[in-house]
């Protein structure tokens, strides 16, 4: 439904040329909601905005809906108000002069659309804000505008929806709510989404699909269950969830492979020869017995956040190395004090070190 | 794909780097711009290397700057213009500078004075102002130098306005409202957790103010004092409606004077606003140094909360006093005896006597003399057609500067074009419009359109700045919204964006229309019979008129400003946004 081949943009800063997008391509399915995850400034705005006409890339071309709206070779670049998207903003952009339904109308309004008041009060229903129809919109609660500017961005029935960090001027408790809201929404008009944020937890609630971005680039593609169980890259298992990294050699044994890291020798079961990276997650770090055999450590405690259901400890191994983080459910643990961890053979997950190094390694802006 | 691009003919390729509308905009708004300043300014070289009046074949000769310097009155004359502006630019801001302290930082009741002090220089346009001034000080008829003669017996006068300091005494109180109105916002923006770090570091109150408050607003007042130094320099209304009777000529009395001579000597006048024009530009390249670190001090933060206010106390009254004071002297005084005035039949001193003389004949008079009601419409007509079309203008270059990702380079030249005429005098643009157009083959001189093209050209800098100031809280995603949802260029300009920023154009073409009506700098030089305009009108009548009918020509003049003031304002609130 939408697709986005050799996407480029650049960004004049001082007298360098920074890429904002170097060369992104990427398919959305249609009815899939997919997601750009990454921290500020890596691009996955730029995209929704190149997508939606708001930027104009310096190469590449996009397609909607098996038209081409943007493409550098043939010169087409279509307005935004012709590409039949809908669009949340980041400040939901609710017209401050208008009505709740004046604001959800405009769209049909100017595409000169018939039955513009049926639609808006269905677009209001679905949103659950009929009866607030003709109340100013600027008199509206923050999860209020986030549902006008909802069924605002829907009315129309756009090809495609985009929705760039909707939910991050939200506070905790509401963000959480409308996630599940966003996601029933999606269920049931079956919209093409792409969907822009920098929140893990946003995107592995929502998505069918996540792309990972740094500095311009995809890191990783894909489901959200594949990319918390077995990242390929070290950015992307630090980004969601923040990763104990650890590297090594590995060398290939019956069963897995054994990689010898500043911390000691860890067994995992995948199998790996080589210079390679390997991850933890902190609740994949279980405090154990102290005892002998594979993955058991002894650490001291450094620091300790007390985090509601589970801890967050900070374990320096005595064998050396770096800190480990983990999560575990267990009772206030004094500075100093001496732990035994264990960690199951299975979680020790294997990246391959020239792999996950290739893709985050920042390239220089091509001339 | 030829198929889906017949469906949706969006997908179009006309919008490839074919000049969209905003960059012809630009194009149109440089030229444009470009026109009405640019010209009137640079024609001033042609007028001073040639001895030739305009319109004949030009002579080309140095003779003109070597006679126009080569005479010492010209340099005194720069000298005393120079001693009064620096007189009036300090003591603006140290009066200007401490009334926004008393108002910013203390309990003073002062703060429910500010909508007063805005409002009295638009009441008050600086011709009547200074008018109320001379009815009050003049030595022989002067209201004040008459109480004293005829309650207290002073035979002589004991104030003279007709004085270097009677100048610099009503100079200052014609620019005080607005030093003070530039010098509140910075009082305002100043991040007072910085003053505050300074106390608990355990600074008392003036070692705070000379190490923290002081420094940190120094680019601040360094810059107000410059385009205060500059715009007293170009005042001519001063110089002319008290130094010139009192023979006090000032660098902006002689360019006056070469204008006015028979045969007008436009040549010394070109030659004369040349250096004028040089001391502005070293004046605002000076401005531009001293604000322009200003990031360097970080005053403005986006805090809302009132800093911690310094109690007053028991010089809570002293405070109100100075406040009723200085509104009397800025407003009060000079209002009441140009209205006590109107209704005499000549100057007079307070007194039953005076009571029985009162009289309407003077207004009678005033509606009689033709030029009088002409001036007054020509203003009206001039200010709100000025009013609409800098708004236009201003709006447009905002919008552009605030919206547009490319030609930034260009918007940056179009930014101070129409920017730069805040530091020209307005005389440099009446001598300067008055030889182009005498120049040019188009019938404009002698015309409304001159003065149309100079006050547009003079205002334009404040419209571009109340525009910037509305259009910038319009988040960009209000217009994006609107193009995603499927409107074109068009519809979000009237539906989204004129919409929302109405309040600050109406109040841009509000404020433009009242400044334009009491221009007189640039006005003296371009009007003619028929064309006669208020503010001029007024300095004509001081020549050779009667005060009496002069005053009730004004009193009715300020009620007629005040019903516009009261009306635009209703309007402005009505089209306010609902929140």
């Amino acid at each position: 439904m939408i697709s986005v081949r050799h996407l480029t943009k650049r960004f004049e800063a001082g007298s360098e040329r920074v890429h904002a997008l170097d060369d992104v391509g990427f398919d959305v399915e249609s009815h899939q909601f997919f997601t750009l995850l990454g921290p500020s400034g890596c691009g996955k705005s730029t995209i929704l905005r190149c997508v939606a006409g708001l930027e104009t890339p310096d190469a590449g071309e996009i397609d909607i809906g098996g038209r081409t709206v943007f493409s550098s070779v043939r010169r087409i670049n279509s307005p935004p108000n012709r590409r039949r998207i809908g669009m949340v903003f980041q400040s939901y952009a609710i017209w401050p002069h208008m009505t709740v339904a004046q604001n959800v109308s405009f769209p049909l309004e100017v595409q000169r659309r018939p039955d513009v008041r049926t639609r808006t009060m269905a677009a209001l229903d679905v949103v659950g804000l009929a009866a607030l129809a003709d109340r100013y919109a600027s008199r509206l609660s923050g999860g209020q505008q986030q549902r006008v500017a909802f069924a605002r961005a829907v009315v129309g029935e756009p090809e495609v929806l985009l929705l760039d960090e909707p939910l991050s001027n939200l506070d905790a408790a509401l963000r959480e709510q409308m996630c599940a809201e966003l996601r029933k929404l999606h269920e049931r008009l079956q919209l093409t989404t792409l969907y822009v944020t920098h929140d893990q937890g946003e995107a592995l609630s929502m998505s069918d699909r996540i792309a990972v971005m740094r500095e311009g680039r995809f890191v990783e593609v894909a489901t959200p269950e594949l990319l918390w169980n077995a990242p390929r890259t070290v950015f992307a298992a630090q980004f969601l969830g923040g990763a104990n990294i650890l590297t090594g050699d590995a060398t290939p044994v019956p069963g897995g492979s054994v990689v010898s890291t500043v911390i000691g020798a860890l067994r995992s079961t995948r199998t790996a020869s080589g210079p390679v990276s390997v991850f933890i997650r902190p609740e994949n770090v279980s405090l154990a017995a102290v005892g002998e055999g594979a993955n058991r450590f002894e650490c001291t405690v450094v620091a300790q956040r007390f985090q509601g259901d589970k801890r967050d400890l900070e374990l320096q191994p005595k064998s050396g190395g770096q800190v480990l983080r983990c999560k575990a459910q267990t009772g206030v643990l004094p500075k100093d004090r001496t732990v035994a961890i264990y960690i199951l053979p299975a979680d020790v997950e294997v990246l391959s070190q020239d792999a996950s190094e290739a893709a985050v390694a920042p390239r220089p802006a091509r001339p | 794909m030829a198929l889906s691009e017949l469906a949706w003919p969006g997908a179009s390729r006309r919008e490839w780097h074919a000049p969209s509308a905003d960059t012809w905009l630009l194009g149109a708004l440089v030229l444009v711009v470009g026109w009405l300043i640019v010209p009137p300014l640079a024609i001033l070289v042609y007028g001073s290397v040639t001895d030739t009046p305009p319109a004949v074949a030009p002579h080309f000769t140095l003779d003109t700057l070597h006679y126009a310097y080569a005479r010492p009155r010209i340099w005194s004359a720069l000298w005393r213009s120079a001693v009064y502006a620096a007189s009036t630019a300090s003591l603006v801001l140290v009066i200007g500078g401490f009334l926004a302290w008393l108002i910013e930082r203390t309990d003073s009741r002062l703060r429910s004075f500010v909508d007063l002090f805005t409002l009295a220089p638009i009441l008050m346009p600086s011709v009547l102002l200074i008018s109320g001034w001379i009815l009050l000080l003049g030595p022989k008829s002067g209201m004040i130098n008459l109480i004293a003669r005829d309650w207290f017996g002073h035979a002589a006068p004991v104030l003279d306005i007709y004085s270097f300091w009677g100048m610099v005494w009503v100079g200052t109180l014609q620019e005080l409202p607005l030093a003070f109105l530039w010098l509140w916002p910075a009082f305002r923006a100043m991040n007072p957790d910085l003053e505050e770090a300074a106390h608990v570091a355990g600074a008392g109150f003036f070692t705070t103010l000379r190490r923290i408050t002081l420094p940190i607003l120094r680019p601040t007042i360094v810059g107000a004092w410059i385009i205060f130094f500059i715009y007293s320099l170009g005042a001519l209304s001063v110089p002319l409606l008290i130094g010139l009777p009192a023979k006090i000529f000032l660098y902006s009395t002689e360019i006056y004077l070469a204008y006015r001579r028979v045969p007008s000597d436009l040549n010394i006048a070109s030659a004369y606003s040349l250096l004028f024009l040089l001391v502005t530009v070293f004046s605002i390249w000076a401005y531009r140094r001293a604000t322009g670190d200003a990031s360097r001090f970080v005053t403005v933060t986006g805090k809302a909360y009132r800093p911690r206010l310094i109690r007053l106390g028991r010089w809570q009254l002293a405070s109100t006093a100075l406040g009723v004071v200085l509104l009397l002297l800025i407003a009060g005084l000079p209002m009441f005896v140009l209205i006590w005035n109107a209704f005499l039949p000549y100057p007079q001193a307070p007194s039953i006597a005076s009571i029985q003389l009162l009289t309407g004949k003077n207004f009678a008079a005033a509606l009689d003399y033709e030029p009088a009601k002409r001036a007054v419409a020509n203003s009206l007509l001039l200010g709100l057609f000025a009013g609409l079309i800098a708004t236009a203008l201003g709006a447009l270059i905002a919008w552009l500067s605030l919206r547009m990702k490319r030609a930034r380079g260009w918007i940056a030249l179009l930014d101070q074009l129409a920017t730069a005429p805040l530091a020209i005098p307005g005389m440099i643009f009446g001598v300067g419009l008055a030889w182009l157009y005498l120049v040019l083959p188009v019938p404009v001189y002698g015309t409304r359109w001159i003065l149309l093209f100079a006050y547009v050209a003079i205002h334009l800098p404040f419209a571009v700045r109340i525009c910037m100031s509305g259009l910038s809280q319009l988040h960009p995603e209000l217009e994006e919204a609107g193009a995603v949802a499927g409107a074109g260029w068009l519809t979000r300009i009237t539906r989204i964006v004129l919409r929302l920023a109405a309040p600050s154009l109406v109040a841009s073409v509000l404020y433009v229309a009242l400044r334009a009506f009491r221009e007189y700098a640039a006005s003296i030089f371009l009007t003619a019979p028929g064309t006669e305009v208020f503010a001029v009108l007024v300095l004509d009548m001081w020549e050779g008129g009667n005060s009496n009918i002069l005053s009730a020509y004004v009193t009715m003049v300020m009620a007629v400003i005040s019903v516009v003031a009261i009306a635009f304002g209703r309007i402005g609130r009505r089209l306010g946004v609902h929140a």
